[in-house]
């Protein structure tokens, strides 16, 4: 009977880590039909490489369904997947411990081009890099390079949060606003820094009230938080909370009339349509697509470089329910902002130095 | 000041809420003899078991029932590799947690397959007791909310007379005090902790559905995210007894909710500061109240009947 059930035992654990690893991480095959623009013709450069045969892989520090930053980084990558058409594998949920040995793992195999999605990807990636020659290490809003095979974009996080903050400041009817951030690390705190900025800019008088809840996941305190917020007085709030924004949307619901919401990464109007007054929106398709047909061409850049709305990788959402609510002059001063902002007359007053943003 | 209480308290007592569920099945557990730390993970299992009974059904009753069932699964598992086969019991609650966070990930993309909307099913509305919610003051604070707070509450009187007044409860108590000589006397130490576990994680679980759909109508992976492991310490802070983990669960639930408070209104300090302030609390506490010569329950010992 014992050694039955040990057996049994053993059984089971089995099934939980296959469980454990289905539920975090998969393969995807390459979608072949999905390539109308791949570089067939062989390269005459020796480093460059088809798309067909391109490897790359996706590491991601939360999971792909938070509805914000690695939800957007993932469906970039199956969005350039389908335009570029190379094989594509990504790893969610990695932790710090397991950071290194994933990157090196990706590059063991053989994959042309690995992608860490998120600044927390740095380390791990510096110190992986001198091994793997032939492995191209990218990090998406990281701040570092090494010759001749690690490099990054930094995506100007201040410049839409200063759009979203002017927004705010512009559509307030109490004067004063929210902005609920999940941890603070250099984005959060960067968007936080613009989204005040923003509000300063076009009325100084704006009272901007802000937290972090401490967690990305923690929906209970999220929510705890901006009806806090809501309480004191500000009646349009920032998420920058990631699953968080969950718990913010619904204190909104509980509020109800008079209050909105303005999503963070990807234009979250469809979690609750009343609400979201707009969302920050970053194009991480065009900013993984610059790099990948760089590796293509033999072209990877091993510099930090800048991105924000002057590339096109970053804007607001529509107003969708409130078109007709945001006066014309409001739209008008948005526009203008971000006009400015992408020919650079607003490097001034934007609150973050960035390799190649002029002050 | 007035309005001052009479916001902060209904918000701590909802911040409460989930810590208590699951500490009250760590009492159970742990006054058995059982050391549960796979709370964390009943609790998300709870919590996803809940959306999806609301989801199929539209009933948010049927999603606790789903996650009372879910949660008894969960207790299953640990009394048949803890109790039955002897695995450490620290080893199998930490396994339950790692099981947890993978299959509730993997179940909620199959049902929802979704990856950025989210669901938002029906959940318990909240529930005005008439008469007692129209007291000023105590009304607010206490007697607003949703059904869970009530049950929370109700089975923190009904536990604390079980264990204490009744023959039932004092057996249950002496399989954690000693197992043996419980024994002896004719208690059935193992039936007895397997139905103690099994209910501890169907606590737990229903922790994790005021979390869900006792809160924000939906799941969201990761979303107890250590409010499990507040709760066992509250339970070693409460003392192993259904008042005291309710007085710690409570404490934390208010410095947690007066911490968010000091966020927004005082800006020009580290975050991270406000944030300490329940664990600070917590251990001020701790050694203001401490005495010597009291130790809880022998728990994450391996009972084994001795045959003739």
């Amino acid at each position: 009977m014992k050694s039955f059930l040990r057996i049994i035992t053993i059984l089971l654990i089995c099934s939980i880590f296959t469980f454990g690893v289905v539920g975090c991480s998969s393969n995807e095959e390459p979608e072949s039909n999905g390539a109308p623009n791949a570089s067939e013709e062989p390269n005459n450069e020796s480093t460059g490489i088809s798309a067909s045969e391109l490897k790359v892989a996706l590491i991601l520090n939360g999971s792909i369904n938070d509805g914000s930053w690695n939800a957007n980084g993932y469906n970039a990558l199956v969005e350039a997947q389908k335009n570029i058409g190379f094989e594509l594998a990504y790893m969610e949920n990695v932790q710090t411990a397991e950071m290194e040995a994933t990157f090196r793992d990706y590059a063991e195999q053989g994959y042309h081009l690995v992608l860490g999605h998120g600044s927390q990807f740095e380390d791990p990636i510096l110190a992986v890099a001198p091994s793997y020659p032939d492995t191209y290490f990218f990090v998406c809003n990281g701040e570092i390079s090494q010759e001749p095979n690690v490099g990054s974009y930094r995506t100007a996080t201040d410049e839409n949060a200063f759009v979203t903050g002017a927004l705010s400041a512009l559509m307030t009817r109490t004067n004063k606003i929210g902005w609920i951030g999940a941890v603070e690390v250099p984005t959060t705190s960067e968007a936080l820094d613009g989204f005040a900025a923003g509000a300063a800019y076009v009325k100084p008088e704006v009272e901007v009230l802000s937290a972090y809840v401490g967690s990305y996941n923690d929906t209970a305190k999220a929510k705890e938080l901006a009806l806090t917020m809501f309480e004191e007085g500000a009646d349009i709030i920032q998420s920058n909370a990631n699953q968080g924004t969950i718990g913010i949307v619904e204190a909104a619901k509980e509020v109800g009339e008079g209050v909105m919401l303005i999503g963070n990464t990807t234009d979250q109007y469809e979690l609750a349509p009343d609400y979201f007054l707009s969302s920050n929106v970053t194009n991480f398709t065009q900013i993984y697509s610059i790099v990948i047909e760089n590796v293509i061409k033999g072209e990877f850049e091993p510099i930090v470089r800048a991105v924000g709305i002057g590339d096109g990788a970053m804007t607001i959402a529509p107003y969708h329910n409130f078109e007709d609510k945001v006066p014309e002059d409001v739209k008008e001063t948005v526009n203008q902002i971000m006009e400015d902002i992408a020919a650079g007359k607003l490097n001034d007053v934007l609150p973050c130095d960035y390799p190649g943003r002029d002050k | 000041m007035y309005e001052y209480i009479i916001s902060i308290l209904p918000q701590a007592m909802r911040l409460t809420v989930p810590i208590l569920f699951a500490g009250l099945g760590g009492v159970l557990a742990s006054r058995s003899g059982v050391l549960n730390i796979g709370l964390e993970g009943s609790m998300l299992v709870g919590a996803l078991a809940g959306v999806i009974g609301s989801y199929l059904s539209g009933n948010p009753w049927l999603g606790l029932l789903l996650a009372i069932l879910a949660g008894g699964i969960i207790g299953i598992m640990f009394d048949l590799f803890a109790l039955t086969l002897g695995a450490p019991q620290a080893v199998v609650g930490a396994a339950i947690n790692i099981f947890s966070t993978g299959i509730t990930a993997y179940v909620f993309r199959i049902i929802f397959a979704t990856t950025s909307d989210t669901v938002s099913v029906n959940g318990f509305s909240s529930l005005k007791i008439p008469v007692l919610g129209d007291i000023p003051l105590l009304g607010e604070i206490f007697f607003d909310h949703n059904v869970l707070m009530y049950l929370a509450f109700l089975l923190v009187l009904v536990m604390h007379v079980y264990l204490y007044y009744t023959t039932g409860g004092l057996n249950l108590r002496s399989c954690g005090e000693n197992s043996k000589a419980s024994d002896s006397v004719g208690i059935k130490v193992v039936q007895t902790r397997y139905i103690t576990t099994i209910l501890s994680s169907v606590l737990a679980s229903v922790g994790g559905v005021a979390l869900s759909i006792g809160n924000v109508n939906t799941f969201v992976e990761g979303m107890s995210s250590g409010k499990g492991f507040i709760a066992l310490a509250a339970l070693t802070f409460g003392r192993w007894s259904p008042l005291g983990v309710m007085l710690a669960a409570f404490l934390f639930g208010l410095v947690d909710a007066f911490q968010l408070r000091l966020q927004v209104s005082i800006v020009d300090a580290p975050y991270q500061y406000y944030q300490m302030l329940p664990y600070i609390v917590t251990i001020i506490v701790l050694v203001w109240t401490s005495q010597t010569g009291v130790t809880g329950p022998k728990t994450g010992e391996y009972f084994e009947k001795e045959t003739k």
